[in-house]
C-alpha cells in the first residue's frame, strides 16, 4: 500500500471516530436533555431570583424592596456574627469530616467483611437515618437538660464538676450541636460505605493478608485508595451537608446561642431571613455559602480524584 | 463527553437545590392585590408592597350560605388556660349560629407574623388574627394585612367598653389596627424564702441593693436574679430598664435613630450593666437560658429572684404559694425615666385583628366580635388565667383570682416604655434581641454591646 493510500485510510478512520464521537456527543445530551431541562428551569431561575434578592434592601415578604447594590455585601464583611458563624461553621465542619467520615469508613469496611450479625449491626447503624430532625433534637435534649442523662450519671459517677448546662454553656454548646451530627452521621455514612466497599473483591484482601498485611493495612491501604472516588462523594455530601443543612439542628437545640457561640452560617441565614426580616441580606449570606459551596466541593472534588487510573 | 465539565455542572445544579430548597424566601415580585380593590399603590421602589387594604368593608357573603370563619392563635386549648376560654366562646357562638363555622388555628406567637404575612402573599389570610402589637405586626395596618377597625366600635356596639389607653396602643396614625383583649404587667418575683435565708431584709430597689442582694443569695447557695440571657424575656427586660436609664425622650431619639455609642447616658447604662452582670447578679449560665428554663428555675426553688410577666401568675406552683412577692424593677444608676421601682405595662399583648379576607366577611365578624367581647367570657378569661383586661368596666368573681394577680394590682411602681417596642422601627425590631443576647454573654464589653446597638441602624 502507498504512503498516499496508508494516509488516506488513516483520515478516513479519523474521520469515521469523530463522526461517532459526534454522533455519541448528541445521542448522549438528548437522552439527558429532558431531566437536565427540567432541572434547570426549577433552579435557574430562582438561583438568578436568589442573587438579585441578595441586591435589596427587603425587610419583609409584604414589604416593598429596594436596589441596594453590593451594601449587603459590605456589611456581610463587616458583620461581627457572620465571621462568628464563619468560625463556627468551619469547626463544625472540620470535626464532623474529620470524625463522620474514617470512622464511617472503618465500620463500613469492617460490616462488609459481613462479620456474624453483620445484618442486625446494619439496621442498628441506619436508625438515625430514619429519624426526623425534631425527634433526633428531642433525644439530644434529653441527654443535654441540666438533669438529663448525661449530667444523671455523671453525678451517678462522681464526676460532679464536669456537670454542665450543656446547651446553655458557652464552652459546650456547638459541642452538643456538633455532637448530634456525629451520632446520626457516623451511623449513615457506616451504611453507605458498606453498600459501596461490599463491591470491593474480597481476593484482593485475602492476597494481602497472605503478605502479611494488617487490617489497619487492608483498610487504608487497600479498600480506601480503591474507594476513594466514593470517599470523595461521601465528603461532598458531608460538607454540603454541614454547610446547608445544620441550621435545624441549631434551631432545634440553641438557637445559635448562648450569644452567638453555636451560631453557623446556615442558622444565621435562617435568622436574618425569618426572625429578623432582613431578606435581601440573608440572601447574601447564601450567596456566600453557594460560593463557598462551590468551591469547597471542586476542591474536596480535586483532592479525591482517583489518580490510578490511566 | 468532559467528565469534568458535566460534573461541574451537576454539582452546581445541585448545589443550588439543596440551598435553594433550604433558603430562597418567595420572589419580592410576589404582588398580591386585595381582592376588593385596584391596587394604586405607585411603585416607589423595586418591588411594590400589597395594595393597602380597603376602608371600607366589602360585599357581604351572600345570605342564608354557611360562612367559615378562620381564626388564628396562639392560645392553644391544649396546653393555655386562654385557649381554652377561646374554645369555649367558639363553640358556643357556633351553637347560637349554626350557619357559621369558627375554624381556629394554632401558631405559635414567633411564627406568626411569618404565618400571616405568607398567606396574606397567597390571598389565604385568615379572617381574624388574635395576635400581639409588637415589631411586624405593627406594620400590619400600613402594609394592607388588616383593616382599620376605627368605624366598627361604634357599629358593633363597642364603643365605650375599652379603655383609652388600649385602644390607643393599638392605634397608628389616629386608626386603630385591632381591639385590644389582653393586657400584661412584668414585675419582678422574690421567692422570699430564698431571701430570708440569704438575710435580705427587704426587697432591693436599687442595682446596688440588687447587686447586694444577689451575692448574699449566691453566697446561701441560690442563683440569684434568673432571667431568660438567650431570648426575649432577657432582651425585653435590658430594653425596659434602658428606657427607665435614658428617659423617654433620649431612648424615642436613640431607639429612632441610633447613636447610642456617641451617647453619655446610654454608654454610662451599658457600662453599669456589665459591671451588674459580672458582679454575678445574673444566673450562673444566663447568657444559654430562655423563657422555660427561667421559669423551671424559679418555680423549683432554685433561684431568689425572676423578671415574670402577668400571664405566669396562674402558673405558679402551690409549693410557692404565700411565698412569692412582686416588686418593681430595681432602679439603674442616674435613672432618667424612673422616680422608683418600674415595670414595662401594656395593653399590647393580645389584639383582635381583622384581615384583607375577614373584610369580605363583615357582617360575620360583627356578630363574632360582639358575641367575644361579651362580659362573661372577658371575666373567664380574668378569672381563670389571670389575665390583666383592657376594659373600662368588667365584673368578675375576685374570690378566685390568682393571688399574685391581686398582688400586683396593689403595686406602688412607676409604668415605663419598653424602648424597642416603642420607638425602634420595627424592622429592627426582632434583631435587637440579637444584641441583648450577646450583651449577656459574659466577656463582651460595653463597647462591643454599643457597637452591636449603633450596627441595627446602618
Amino acid at each position: 500500500m502507498s504512503v498516499a493510500a496508508k494516509t488516506s485510510t488513516t483520515r478516513s478512520a479519523r474521520a469515521s471516530r469523530s463522526r461517532l464521537a459526534l454522533r455519541r456527543q448528541v445521542t448522549f445530551w438528548l437522552m439527558i436533555a429532558p431531566a437536565v431541562l427540567l432541572f434547570s428551569v426549577i433552579m435557574i431561575g430562582p438561583l438568578i431570583n436568589m442573587f438579585r434578592v441578595s441586591t435589596l434592601d427587603w425587610r419583609g415578604i409584604v414589604k416593598p424592596s429596594t436596589f441596594v447594590g453590593l451594601k449587603n455585601y459590605l456589611r456581610l464583611f463587616q458583620d461581627v456574627h457572620f465571621y462568628r458563624a464563619l468560625a463556627n461553621t468551619g469547626i463544625h465542619l472540620a470535626v464532623t469530616t474529620l470524625v463522620v467520615l474514617p470512622v464511617s469508613f472503618m465500620l463500613g469496611f469492617f460490616l462488609s467483611q459481613r462479620p456474624a450479625g453483620y445484618r442486625f449491626l446494619r439496621t442498628v447503624f441506619f436508625i438515625p437515618g430514619m429519624l426526623s430532625a425534631p425527634a433526633l433534637a428531642m433525644i439530644f435534649l434529653g441527654l443535654y437538660l441540666p438533669d438529663g442523662i448525661i449530667n444523671h450519671y455523671l453525678r451517678l459517677i462522681g464526676l460532679d464538676n464536669l456537670v454542665h448546662v450543656w446547651l446553655a454553656d458557652r464552652g459546650t454548646a456547638l459541642g452538643a450541636v456538633i455532637a448530634v451530627d456525629l451520632w446520626g452521621g457516623i451511623g449513615w455514612y457506616t451504611v453507605l460505605f458498606f453498600a459501596s466497599l461490599s463491591n470491593v473483591s474480597k481476593e484482593l484482601y485475602e492476597a494481602a493478608q497472605i503478605d502479611g498485611a494488617s487490617y489497619w493495612t487492608l483498610i487504608w491501604r487497600i479498600a480506601f485508595p480503591i474507594s476513594i472516588d466514593f470517599f470523595g462523594v461521601m465528603v461532598v455530601l458531608l460538607f454540603l451537608w454541614v454547610l446547608m443543612g445544620s441550621a435545624q439542628n441549631v434551631l432545634l437545640l440553641t438557637g445559635g446561642g448562648p450569644g452567638d457561640s453555636s451560631l453557623t452560617l446556615g442558622f444565621y441565614l435562617y435568622r436574618q431571613a425569618f426572625a429578623n426580616r432582613f431578606l435581601g441580606y440573608s440572601q447574601t449570606i447564601g450567596v456566600f455559602i453557594f460560593a463557598v459551596g462551590i468551591l469547597g466541593t471542586l476542591l474536596v472534588r480535586r483532592i479525591t480524584r482517583p489518580r490510578f487510573i490511566s | 463527553m468532559n467528565k469534568t465539565k458535566l460534573s461541574s455542572i451537576w454539582i452546581i445544579l445541585i448545589l443550588a437545590a439543596l440551598l435553594l430548597g433550604a433558603c430562597t424566601p418567595a420572589s419580592p415580585t410576589a404582588n398580591p392585590v386585595a381582592p376588593t380593590q385596584p391596587q394604586d399603590q405607585p411603585a416607589t421602589a423595586d418591588t411594590q408592597a400589597p395594595a393597602a387594604a380597603p376602608t371600607q368593608p366589602s360585599a357581604e357573603q351572600p345570605s342564608g350560605e354557611r360562612v367559615t370563619l378562620n381564626l388564628i392563635s396562639n392560645w392553644d386549648a391544649g396546653s393555655d388556660p386562654k385557649g381554652k376560654v377561646l374554645q369555649t366562646i367558639a363553640q358556643d357562638f357556633m351553637a347560637a349560629n349554626p350557619d357559621v363555622e369558627i375554624k381556629i388555628e394554632i401558631v405559635p406567637d414567633t411564627d406568626m407574623a411569618t404565618k400571616v404575612e405568607t398567606s396574606f402573599l397567597a390571598q389565604q389570610e385568615p379572617d381574624i388574627i388574635l395576635h400581639n402589637w409588637l415589631g411586624p405586626s405593627k406594620d400590619w395596618l400600613a402594609d394592607g394585612v388588616v383593616v382599620p377597625l376605627t368605624p366598627y366600635i361604634k357599629e358593633w356596639g363597642l364603643e365605650g367598653k375599652f379603655k383609652e389607653s388600649a385602644l390607643s396602643d393599638f392605634s397608628v396614625d389616629g386608626e386603630l389596627a385591632a381591639l385590644p383583649i389582653e393586657g400584661f404587667n412584668w414585675p419582678i418575683w422574690y421567692n422570699m424564702d430564698i431571701l430570708e435565708k440569704a438575710g435580705v431584709a427587704a426587697i432591693p430597689t436599687t442595682w446596688d441593693e440588687l447587686t447586694d442582694a444577689a451575692q448574699k443569695i449566691r453566697a446561701a447557695g441560690f442563683q440569684p436574679f434568673v432571667i431568660g440571657g438567650k431570648d426575649w424575656t432577657g432582651g425585653d427586660w435590658f430594653l425596659t430598664v434602658i428606657t427607665a436609664a435614658l428617659g423617654n425622650e433620649q431612648a424615642a431619639d436613640l431607639f429612632a435613630n441610633g447613636g447610642f455609642s456617641q451617647n453619655a447616658d446610654a454608654k454610662a447604662f451599658v457600662e453599669a450593666f456589665v459591671k451588674m452582670r459580672d458582679a454575678g447578679v445574673f444566673a450562673d449560665n444566663v447568657e444559654g437560658l430562655e423563657f422555660e428554663s427561667m421559669n423551671a428555675m424559679f418555680f423549683e426553688g432554685k433561684a431568689g429572684m425572676v423578671h415574670g410577666g402577668s400571664w405566669s401568675y396562674a402558673e405558679l406552683p402551690k409549693e410557692l404559694d404565700g411565698k412569692v412577692q412582686l416588686g418593681g424593677i430595681p432602679l439603674p444608676p442616674n435613672a432618667k425615666g424612673a422616680t422608683k421601682p418600674f415595670w414595662y405595662s401594656s395593653f399590647e399583648a393580645k389584639g383582635f385583628w381583622v384581615t384583607r379576607n375577614g373584610s369580605a366577611k363583615l357582617d360575620t365578624i360583627q356578630k363574632f366580635a360582639q358575641f367575644f367581647f361579651q362580659d362573661k367570657y372577658m371575666a373567664s378569661f380574668v378569672e381563670q388565667t389571670a389575665m390583666v383586661h383592657p376594659f373600662t368596666n368588667l365584673e368578675y368573681d375576685a374570690s378566685v383570682l390568682s393571688p399574685l394577680f391581686v398582688q400586683s394590682l396593689a403595686l406602688d411602681v412607676d409604668t415605663v416604655e419598653h424602648a424597642s417596642v416603642a420607638w425602634a422601627p420595627t424592622n429592627v425590631f426582632d434583631a435587637w434581641y440579637d444584641v441583648t443576647a450577646n450583651a449577656f454573654v459574659p466577656g463582651t464589653s460595653a463597647e462591643d454591646i454599643l457597637k452591636a446597638m449603633d450596627d441595627l441602624y446602618q
